[in-house]
């Protein structure tokens, strides 16, 4: 069996219940993001499959192995958690050349060449990066690292424009050239969407949305003009934001669109997402 | 055979306070070798005489503060490069009694060298502390292979011991939250030097005792230990059963424990 | 080109018919290699399977071709064959409504004629 499959996940963390019977599965060489407020179990969920933390009840295989308590299921992930897991003490570099040795395809040379490319010093030790040199240490080491499942959590914290861009660009050119499953959690939808090929969104522990990113992006629409004529076109349709500035109007309606029957003078939008997954997650 | 990712690491990780531990020594015993040899220069009625016993104890005592150090950040990084909590318990196993044989050789070639040395000196003794413990077993013969033998052996179950307790704390204390931590060691203190020599002198003045529970224990571990039956074999006994014990409540304590944030 | 997944379009057509007008505009020539599956999507950074849908699009209509380990060229004749379908496109789009407004407002052909006569001279 292919790919990872987590089944009917459920972890506590004393009275919180993290994640609540989650299931889904995540195939072999596709883009996934987990998209999640922040607390919502995305971490809770990567950790659980990487066998740092142990679920209170289901369990997950990876490409058929049980993921809990196993080295050669967890020789095929890599995770680029949030919280630094390596000395403190040690630099960049000791760093990079013990990964080569925990993980035989990881490539010493390509990890070198990223941090130039990154700015990043690979004589400093771990504990004087800064939250965004902290990210790109580990984005060198999760992209050099080439196991058939890679894991992003929070990838961009502290990143700059510049970095995002280069990071994603990375990410699709290697992607691109050698197909690998990557697993992006952030809870910033929109700069990551069109790279995506199935989105999950995690809500209060509940897996609330699986979907391909091209279903979802079909799931509705905005549409803008004047505050007069989208009153009018709104009614009875499911709107989840209405943005008006001065007498101009933006709506954003979930549902399927016929665009005949938009009326001149109303112009239309694909979905926007940001908004679309802030109505989803928010609190009500 | 290939050894794993997660033993070498683990071996490099303290090699640099291994070393500066023994140029710590080496330096120690330097000096006293040379005011020794100073101050005989200067008066020639060889002013005074030193007795070097100790300093074979003192790598258990660095090997229960390394064992105190060494489990959280290898925990961590074993969960990082995907190494289980299984594969890590049992090659600190590996890389503890690695520690122990080597630094038990170690301790030979110092035992030797010493000796060798105190002989140049006649206001230098050098023993071991087990010519101390068992020295009827010994007396006579300061320099036999036999000595060096059994010497080399109990070390070796003498640190793995004191490494076994250091890194059982270490995980015990990893598990522990703050105040859980702060409970711990402190009752740990109040218990063993405030309440335990005052409970014990109670009872024996009371007269509900008639000997001090301290002076049970203190039996117990000649016994254990083998001094009154002069026999080292048996301390090597007690020792790996120590051993066994707290690796087996570390393993309990290890199974389950998940990263912390 | 330019892709926006706020427009309506999916983003895989967008690529399709991005690459569309860089031939018609002759920014890529016949027999001319055009970027790579992997060139696009790190461009755009989007999925490369959404670039490869975009391409299959044009690979079947013959107007890209790929030579094995090699590449994918713009097909001889492919300008052409696009003005043919973008003229038919222009028909469907911009002609039947623009009809169907004129009926709406009784405007005749001739009057329409007219119309595009001195829209053109303006």
């Amino acid at each position: 069996m292919n790919g990872i499959e987590v089944n009917n996940i459920t972890k506590r963390f004393g009275d919180t219940l993290a994640l609540n019977q989650v299931s889904l599965k995540f195939e072999p060489n596709k883009i996934y993001g987990l998209l999640g407020r922040n607390g919502a179990g995305k971490s809770t969920l990567l950790n659980i499959i990487t066998n740092r933390l142990f679920p209170d009840e289901g369990d997950i295989k990876i490409e058929g192995l049980a993921s809990a308590e196993n080295d050669e299921a967890q020789n095929k992930v890599y995770l680029m958690s949030e919280k630094n897991l390596y000395p403190d003490s040690m630099s960049c570099r000791e760093v990079f050349k013990w990964s080569r040795m925990f993980y035989p395809n990881f490539d010493l040379e390509y990890a070198m060449e990223l941090a130039k490319q990154f700015g990043l010093d690979i004589n400093k030790k771990i504990k004087t990066l800064s939250t965004g040199f902290s990210s790109i240490f580990k984005i060198v080491i999760a992209l050099s690292v080439n196991t058939p499942y890679v894991l992003f959590d929070e990838p961009i914290l502290g990143l700059d424009a510049n970095h995002r861009e280069m990071f994603y660009k990375l990410l699709i050119k290697k992607y691109s050239l050698s197909p690998f499953t990557a697993i992006i959690s952030t809870h910033l939808i929109e700069e990551v969407a069109m790279m995506l090929e199935n989105v999950m969104i995690i809500k209060n522990g509940e897996l609330l949305i699986n979907e391909s990113c091209e279903t979802l992006l079909k799931s509705g629409y905005s549409v803008s003009g004047t505050a007069k004529q989208i009153d009018a076109f709104i009614m009875g349709k499911e709107v989840i934001s209405i943005d008006a500035l001065g007498g101009l109007k933006t709506a954003t309606i979930i549902g399927a669109v016929d665009k005949n029957t938009i009326p001149l003078g109303l112009e239309m939008t694909g979905l926007d997402l940001q908004k679309f997954f802030i109505k989803l997650t928010n609190e009500e | 055979m290939k050894l794993s990712a997660i033993y070498k690491f683990q071996l490099a990780e303290h090699k640099r306070s291994i070393i500066v531990f023994y140029l710590v020594i080496i330096a120690t015993l330097a000096f006293v070798f040379a005011t020794n040899a100073v101050s005989g220069l200067i008066s020639s009625q060889s002013a005074f005489s030193i007795q070097v016993t100790g300093i074979d104890l003192a790598p258990a005592i660095f090997l229960f503060v390394y064992g105190l150090n060494a489990f959280k950040e290898n925990f961590q990084m074993s969960l990082q490069n995907g190494i289980s909590r299984k594969t890590l318990f049992i090659n600190q196993i590996a890389v503890d009694l690695t520690l122990a044989v080597g630094m038990s050789l170690l301790n030979q070639i110092f035992l030797f060298i010493g000796k060798s040395m105190a002989s140049f000196f006649n206001t230098i003794q050098y023993s071991s502390i087990l010519e101390k413990i068992y020295d009827l077993r010994y007396a006579g013969h300061p320099n036999g292979l036999m000595l060096y033998l059994e010497n080399f052996l109990f070390y070796i179950f003498l640190f793995a011991a004191f490494l076994s307790i250091g890194y059982f704390i270490s995980v015990a204390f990893y598990r522990m939250n703050k105040k859980q931590k702060f409970a711990y060691s402190f009752g740990f203190y109040i218990l063993a030097f405030v309440a335990f020599p005052l409970i014990d002198e109670l009872l024996y003045k009371l007269g509900i005792f008639s000997v001090q529970i301290s002076e049970v224990l203190l039996r117990f571990l000649y016994a254990i230990m083998g001094v009154s039956a002069q026999n080292p074999y048996i301390a090597m006994i007690s020792l790996l059963i120590i051993s066994i014990i707290m690796r087996s409540l570390t393993w309990l304590l290890v199974r389950k424990t998940g990263i912390k944030n | 080109m330019q892709i926006n997944f706020e427009d309506e379009r999916p983003i895989f057509m967008q690529i399709a018919e991005g690459i569309e007008d860089a031939i018609l505009t002759g920014a890529f020539a016949e027999e001319e290699q055009i970027p790579s599956i992997t060139e696009l999507s790190v461009n755009y950074k989007i999925n490369p399977a959404t670039a490869l849908k975009g391409i299959s699009i044009l690979v079947d209509e013959g107007i890209i071709f790929k030579k094995r380990g090699i590449g994918m060229f713009v097909a001889q004749g492919s300008v052409l064959k696009l003005r043919d379908k973008r003229k038919e496109l222009f028909y469907e789009h911009y002609i039947k409504r623009l009809i169907e407004e004129a009926n709406k407002l009784g405007i005749t052909t001739a009057e329409i004629l007219d119309m595009v006569e001195r829209g053109y001279e303006e």
